[in-house]
């Protein structure tokens, strides 16, 4: 992805998270108001619910009041008429909505109740209640009686001093609860709680509306003002007053939050689009941001291409006084740095090449001169050993003074020396014009081993140094060229032998490894320095500095041993140590079939 | 036995005629706040069982005056009257449900009704079934003396001779079932200070409302 890309991304994706921070603090912030503003609302409601509560409960205990001024009701309770007070009770009780209505001593015992014919004589329940009544000339409180949300209204029948109380007892209904409802300005719901005679708290009357469960406290909580939250719903819980021996009487109060929230659904879609609206202008921004931000960095990067291609044109630099400014400058600097080398560099190539050819075709002409040399030197070396020989054996008749005889044999024998180097320089120039070619046979190499060893022998004796074969010499069969084989194992132990010091040790061993023939020559003679290993085995080099012409040869030897050693397809490896000796070590394949053939 | 019949009348005299040995006695009651409680009733029983003829009036009247009972409290000694005149321009009703006396009668506007006789010592409570908030009480002495207290919570009573007294005190607003305030008060020279302090009800407890069902 390039670098456009990415810091576009990067933008669009900060922005977009530091909206939707935005968006969700501002949606916790809100509703968490919201919340609040319902609880507010709630118990407000609350608080009105319960004036509203005590303003219906002074016209109700109005209603009764009139009651205590019937005279025939006065009457009887001064006559202790039973009769007469029950059906003035009843009658009056009918007319104001009350479901029991009972009469009561001043000294707080129940002379009459229409609810229950037992009760008269026993203490009224709600003692506190007449205490009140006394006092204020008239008492309403909401008491949980006989399992049922009722007003007990509490006044003192007065003739026209009191002489007695009349208690009546006015359910509070669901439609009480409706009404009341309908006095708030918010869309709450009520519901009233009592505890039945084991502490558990029950739902008594509600209105339509409403959570379907309403949150009721456990058995033995204590009761305050409580707010919570639940289903959907918010719900204040308050405690109403009552008289001492009643069960508690709770009102709920429940708030639908859906409600509370409709604000914040009105306001909710124009704010999403002013959010979104944002987030494509931003977007857009980070587009032209990137855009100024990175052109200049495609134009440098364009220039870096351009020289990696090899065009040193120079650059245009970019007017900028930042760093990418201060980079473009750094480039055509650079740009015009590299131009330089590369000329200079081209120059030297060029001069090396020329110097490469003149060396190459000196070569060739060295390579050329010493094969024309070769084949020049052969022709007279033939006719001084041809002449020599016939000299030797005196063949047209004898020489007359011996010493000539012997001259003659020296003649020869120097002769053939020379033509061997000859011969072998021919080879070696082959070898580096490429144009060295061996016979390919089968044989054994144990035989032709065997025949170098001895052939070099009366050498290692002469040198006072000893030769031992530590191979057991069997059959290995190669293919190849005997005599070339066998000129190179000599030209290895001639050097082994050569560079031993009298007394010294040369040791032959040969071993199998698999399809291929190791063949190890070692001596404890002076050896050479590691940088020197490479050099021997190229042809003309021999390390004369380190010898100072002790040694006679023309350094042929292993650059040749190399060279056939490669054409028969192995190899040729020097392992040394000054002061410790020289092992060198050639490999050759084996040819089994062939052996077979031959066998 | 011409004599014996004539023995009170003597002692009657005796006692008057010891009027030099008679003090005043000033009666000061107060609320529990510290001020003056008009309307109450103080009454002075001699201690031992001595006798001494009533002082407290035969016969109280109880006007019916712009809907109200004028005064609020009379005192009558036992066997006394009470005649309920209606100066008002409608009728009246007066009834009492008190256990001294229960009795109830109409009265015309502008009529003095028949005397209506207590006879047992006591407090009755008088009402109007017509115009409740009418309320009016009838003290029935038994003792000999018996005074209601002024506006400035005073009253005076004359004549009591020496000697040692139970006072007791009433007044309207006292506590339902609460036992009368008394104290006993030892009479000697000229004048004589008693004084109550007593907690009352509020006066006017819980007024009447005349409002229609609407609920």
């Amino acid at each position: 992805m390039s670098f456009r890309y990415r810091l576009a991304l990067f933008l669009i994706v900060t922005l977009a998270a530091v909206q939707a921070l935005t968006a969700i603090s501002a949606y916790i912030y809100l509703r968490a108001s919201l919340v609040e503003r319902a609880k507010n609302d709630l118990v407000a409601a609350t608080g009105k619910f319960t004036q509203e509560l005590a303003i219906l409960s002074e016209r109700v205990s109005s209603d009764v009041e009139i009651l205590s001024l019937d005279y025939a009701l006065r009457q009887a309770i001064a006559q202790q008429d039973y009769g007469t007070e029950l059906s003035a009770l009843r009658n009056h009780g009918y007319r104001v909505g009350a479901t029991r209505m009972m009469l009561v001593g001043l000294d707080g015992i129940i002379s009459a109740d229409t609810g229950s014919a037992r009760s008269a004589g026993r203490a009224f329940a709600f003692q506190d209640a007449l205490s009140d009544a006394a006092a204020r000339g008239q008492s309403t409180a909401l008491a949980n009686l006989d399992g049922k949300v009722t007003w007990i209204v509490i006044v003192p029948v007065r003739a026209p001093v009191p002489i007695a109380f009349i208690a009546a007892s006015i359910p509070v209904g669901d439609a009480l609860l409706e009404k009341l409802k309908g006095l708030s300005s918010i869309p709450h719901s009520i519901a009233l709680a009592t505890t039945d005679r084991s502490g558990r708290w029950m739902v008594v009357g509600r209105t339509a509306n409403g959570p379907k469960t309403v949150p009721l406290p456990s058995a033995g909580q204590k009761i305050g003002n409580m707010a919570a939250e639940s289903n959907g719903y918010l719900t204040v819980t308050t405690r109403l007053q009552t008289p001492a021996h009643s069960a508690p009487v709770l009102a709920v109060l429940a708030y639908p939050l859906s409600e509370a929230f409709a604000v914040y659904r009105a306001i909710i879609w124009p704010v999403l689009l002013v959010l979104a609206l944002a987030l494509l202008a931003a977007v857009g921004g980070a587009f032209l941001v990137v855009r100024r931000a990175s052109k200049p960095l495609e134009t440098l990067a364009a220039t870096a291409r351009q020289i990696a291609k090899g065009d040193y044109t120079p650059p245009p630099a970019l007017q900028q006084n930042d760093e990418i400014g201060q980079l473009s400058q750094a480039l055509a600097a650079m740009t015009q740095s590299i131009a330089e080398r590369e000329a200079a560099l081209t120059n030297a190539i060029d001069a090396l090449e020329v110097a490469r050819g003149e060396a190459v075709s000196a070569s060739e002409a060295k390579s050329q001169f010493l094969a024309n040399m070769s084949h020049e030197l052969r022709t007279p070396l033939n006719a001084v050993v041809g002449f020599g020989e016939m000299l030797h054996q005196q063949v047209l008749g004898p020489l007359g003074v011996p010493r000539y005889v012997e001259y003659a044999g020296d003649i020869c024998a120097s002769g053939r020396h020379l033509l061997g180097l000859v011969s072998r320089m021919l080879d070696l120039a082959d070898v580096d014009a490429g144009r060295l070619s061996i016979t390919r046979v089968a044989l054994d190499a144990g035989d032709i081993l065997n025949q170098s060893v001895a052939f070099v022998r009366p050498a290692a004796e002469k040198a006072n140094v000893e030769l031992s074969l530590a191979a057991d010499l069997g059959k290995w069969p190669i293919e190849g060229d005997a005599a070339k084989l066998r000129q190179v194992f000599t030209n290895i132990l001639d050097n082994a032998i050569k560079f031993s010091l009298p007394g010294g040790r040369v040791t032959v061993s040969a071993a199998t490894s698999e399809d291929r023939l190791i063949v190890r020559v070692q001596d404890d003679g002076c050896g050479m320095r590691a940088e020197d290993i490479a050099m021997v085995t190229r042809p003309f080099h021999r390390l004369r500095h380190a010898f100072d012409g002790q040694y006679q040869g023309a350094g042929l030897g292993l650059p040749y041993a190399n060279a056939i050693a490669k054409l028969h397809g192995g190899s040729l490896s020097i392992e040394s140590e000054m002061g410790i000796g020289t092992t060198v070590e050639i490999t050759l394949p084996l040819h089994r079939d062939a052996m077979g053939i031959a066998a | 036995m011409c004599m014996s019949r004539h023995i009170p009348t003597i002692i009657l005299w005796l006692l008057t005629a010891s009027g030099a040995c008679a003090a005043t006695v000033s009666v000061s009651v107060t609320d529990s706040g510290g001020k003056p409680a008009s309307n109450a009733v103080v009454s002075l029983m001699p201690s031992g069982g001595a006798q001494i003829a009533s002082h407290a009036p035969e016969k109280s009247i109880i006007a019916q005056r712009d809907e109200t009972f004028i005064p609020l409290v009379v005192i009558v000694r036992r066997g006394g009257e009470v005649v309920f005149t209606n100066n008002d321009t409608t009728m009246h009703q007066v009834y009492s449900f008190s256990a001294i006396k229960q009795f109830e009668f109409e009265i015309d506007q502008g009529q003095v009704a028949k005397p209506v006789v207590f006879d047992k010592p006591g407090v009755a409570a008088i009402g109007c079934n017509i115009h409740d908030q009418m309320i009016s009480y009838v003290y029935v002495a038994d003792a000999p003396f018996a005074a209601i207290t002024d506006a400035n919570g005073h009253a005076e009573i004359r004549d009591v001779p020496t000697g040692s007294y139970r006072a007791t005190l009433w007044h309207p607003q006292l506590p339902l079932g609460h036992p009368w305030p008394a104290s006993t008060l030892a009479v000697s020279g000229d004048a004589v200070k008693l004084s109550f302090s007593v907690s009352l009800l509020p006066s006017k407890p819980g007024g009447m409302k005349h409002m229609h069902m609407d609920y």
